[in-house]
C-alpha cells in the first residue's frame, strides 16, 4: 500500500475554472517527487487538495490508508500535522522569534492552554532546537523572523514543517523568490531533512534544472493532467513539450529548441 | 598543556557557545532578570498610586447599588416630550385630509437631526484642514525631520484641548447655536483626524511609490498615483469611525450652547425630567446606531 495514492482528483472552481481534471499517481514514503507545469496548470491546487485547504470536487487522496476527502473540517485538524506545508513567500510570522516560529510545528501536539500563553515544554523546545541546528541557523534563534533573509526564512520554514514530524511534506514554489545559488541551498537542506527522516516530499517547482538535480520522480501536469511521470533522466525534450508546449505542437515532431533543459 | 590549549581553541568555544544557547533555548519559561523583577514592581506600584488616588471602593460600589436602581427607577416609563406642527396639506388632498394635519413628534427630533448635521459639515471641514497636516506629520512624506517634529506637536496640542472647550471659545465668536458646534468639531477633530491620516500614510508599501519616482515623476506626481491609493482606503475608514465619533461628541457640545441635542438634554437633568431623559436617550441610541451601521457597510466596502 502507497502512502499516498490519488485517484482521478478532480477540482472545479465555483466560477467554472477547472484547475484539475483528472489527476492520479502514487507516492511512497521518503520520495522526492517535483511536480512541474505551466502557471495555471494546476500545481498548486494539487497541493491544497492534498493538505486539506481546498475541497476537491472529485475523486480520491488516500493519505496512509485513509481517505481524506471525506473528512470534516474538524477531523483535519488531526490530520494536517501530518503534513508539512511549505510556501513561496515563506509565511513565517514576521513579529515572532525565529524559535517561536520553528515552535508552530509543535501546535498539532500541544492542546493544553500553556500552548497559547507561549508555553512549550522541554520535549517541544528540543524538537524545534534540532530541526534548527538542521538547517544551520540555530544561532538567530532569538531574532526576529523579519530579520532573517530570504533563503534564511525559507529554511526557517523548513524547520517548522520538519518540527511537525510529518509523514508528508509539500513544498509550493519553494525557491521561486531566491537567487539560483540561494535555491540550490535551500532545495538541498530540503531534500536533505526529508531524507534523513523518511518524508514524502512534494514540492512544486518551475525549475526543471532544480528539478532534476533533487527530485527521485518528476510528475508533469498539464491542463489538469499528469502527462509526465517518470525519472528525472526520462525528462526529455518530448515529455517538456507535452508539459509546457501542448498548445504549440504540431502533429508532428517536437520542436527543436531545448528551452527548458 | 595541551588540553588547555584544545579548551581555548576557536572551534571548541563556539561548540561551547553553541552547547550553552541550546540550553538556554531548552527552558521552557524566561529567566526572571533583575529587569522583569523591576518592570513588575513598578506596574504594582502604579495600580496602586491609581487606586489610592481615585477612591477606588468596591464595599462603596455595593452599599450604592440601591441607589443606581432608584435612579433608573426614575428614568421609566420613558416619556417622548411631544410637540405638535401643522402640516399644509397639499390641495389634491385637502378635499380628503381638510387643509391642515396637527402633525405631533418628540420634541427632541429636530435636536437630533441637527446633531447629525453638525457632525456631517463638522467631520468635512476636519477632513480638509487634516490632509495637509497629514502629510506634514507623517514621516515618509514630511520634507523635513523637523517640520514632522512640529507638526506632530501642533497636533498634539489640539488634540489635548477637550472638544467643549473649542465649543466655548466658537460661541464666544459667532454666538450660541449650532455653527459654533460645526467649527469646535471641525477645529478640534483636526488634532486626531491628522495623525490617524499620518499613520495611514505611513502604513503604505514605500516600494510602490518607489517605483512611480523611478518614471521621472515629481513628487506631487509620486504622491498623488503612489500614496494616496495605497493610504485612501485606510483614511477613508478613519473618516467615517471620525464621523460617528463626532456625532456622540456633537450631542454634549450643546451644554455650552453650542447647538444640537445637549441643549435639551442638559434642560431634562436641570429639571429632573428623568422620564423625557429616557425619552431622549432611546432616540439618541437609536439613531447612533442607525449611523453606526450605515458607516460599517460603507467601510467594509472601502477595505
Amino acid at each position: 500500500m502507497s502512502l499516498l495514492t490519488i485517484q482521478n482528483l478532480s477540482m472545479v472552481y465555483a466560477n467554472g475554472h477547472r484547475a484539475l481534471t483528472s489527476v492520479s499517481f502514487t507516492a511512497e514514503a521518503g520520495e522526492i517527487i517535483a511536480i512541474i507545469g505551466r502557471s495555471g496548470a494546476g500545481k498548486s491546487t494539487l497541493l491544497r487538495c492534498i493538505n486539506g485547504l481546498q475541497r476537491p470536487t472529485g475523486g480520491q487522496i488516500i493519505l496512509d490508508g485513509d481517505d481524506v476527502t471525506q473528512k470534516s473540517e474538524a477531523e483535519w485538524y488531526q490530520t494536517r500535522r501530518q503534513i508539512g506545508f511549505i510556501w513561496q513567500e515563506y509565511n513565517l510570522v514576521d513579529r515572532l522569534p525565529v524559535l517561536t516560529n520553528v515552535l508552530t510545528g509543535r501546535l498539532g501536539y500541544t492542546n493544553g492552554w500553556g500552548s497559547l500563553a507561549g508555553f512549550f515544554d522541554r520535549s517541544h523546545r528540543a524538537i524545534a532546537i534540532r530541526n534548527l541546528e538542521r538547517v544551520n541557523l540555530l544561532e538567530r534563534a532569538n531574532q526576529r523572523a523579519d530579520k532573517l533573509s530570504g533563503g534564511e526564512k525559507q529554511r526557517v520554514a523548513i524547520a517548522r514543517a520538519m518540527s511537525q514530524e510529518p509523514k508528508v511534506l509539500l513544498a509550493d514554489e519553494p525557491v521561486a523568490s531566491l537567487d539560483p545559488e540561494l535555491s540550490m541551498q535551500v532545495m538541498g537542506d530540503l531534500a536533505r531533512v526529508a531524507r534523513e527522516d523518511n518524508v514524502l516530499t512534494l514540492i512544486n517547482l518551475h525549475q526543471v534544472p532544480v528539478a532534476k538535480a533533487f527530485a527521485d520522480r518528476v510528475i508533469g501536469i498539464a491542463r489538469g493532467e499528469v502527462v509526465f511521470n517518470g525519472l528525472p533522466s526520462e525528462l526529455d525534450d518530448v515529455a517538456l513539450d507535452q508539459i509546457y508546449r501542448f498548445d504549440k505542437l504540431s502533429s508532428q515532431a517536437p520542436s527543436k529548441q531545448p528551452a527548458y533543459a | 598543556m595541551a588540553s588547555e590549549i584544545e579548551a581555548t581553541s576557536p572551534a571548541h568555544s563556539a561548540a561551547l557557545r553553541q552547547a550553552e544557547l541550546r540550553d538556554e533555548l531548552l527552558r521552557p519559561l524566561p529567566r526572571v532578570t533583575l529587569k522583569m523583577v523591576m518592570a513588575v514592581i513598578v506596574i504594582i506600584a502604579v495600580y496602586a498610586w491609581s487606586i489610592e488616588g481615585t477612591n477606588v471602593s468596591p464595599t462603596e460600589f455595593m452599599a450604592g447599588i440601591p441607589n443606581i436602581a432608584d435612579f433608573i427607577v426614575r428614568l421609566f416609563p420613558p416619556r417622548f416630550d411631544l410637540e405638535t406642527t401643522a402640516w399644509a396639506a397639499p390641495a389634491f388632498l385637502q378635499g380628503w385630509l381638510g387643509a391642515e394635519l396637527p402633525i405631533a413628534y418628540p420634541g427632541i427630533v429636530p435636536y437630533i437631526i441637527e446633531t447629525v448635521q453638525m457632525a456631517v459639515i463638522g467631520t468635512s471641514g476636519a477632513i480638509i484642514l487634516s490632509i495637509p497636516f497629514a502629510l506634514l506629520a507623517a514621516r515618509n512624506t514630511a520634507p523635513y525631520p523637523w517640520i514632522y517634529q512640529i507638526t506632530r506637536m501642533l497636533l498634539n496640542i489640539n488634540r489635548a484641548i477637550p472638544d467643549i472647550i473649542f465649543a466655548l471659545i466658537f460661541v464666544a465668536a459667532v454666538g450660541l447655536g449650532p455653527f459654533g458646534g460645526v467649527m469646535a468639531l471641525a477645529i478640534g477633530s483636526i488634532g486626531s483626524l491628522a495623525k490617524l491620516y499620518a499613520e495611514a500614510i505611513e502604513a503604505i508599501d514605500p516600494q510602490q511609490v518607489l517605483a512611480v519616482r523611478a518614471t521621472g515623476s515629481s513628487r506631487m506626481q509620486a504622491f498623488v498615483y503612489g500614496v494616496v491609493p495605497q493610504a485612501l482606503p485606510l483614511a477613508a475608514s478613519y473618516s467615517l469611525l471620525y464621523f460617528e465619533h463626532n456625532v456622540r461628541s456633537a450631542t454634549i457640545l450643546g451644554l455650552v450652547g453650542a447647538g444640537g441635542v445637549g441643549f435639551i438634554i442638559t434642560k431634562y437633568i436641570n429639571l429632573f425630567q428623568y422620564r423625557d431623559l429616557m425619552g431622549a436617550l432611546i432616540l439618541i441610541v437609536i439613531t447612533v446606531t442607525i449611523i453606526d451601521r450605515i458607516s460599517d457597510f460603507l467601510r467594509k466596502r472601502l477595505i
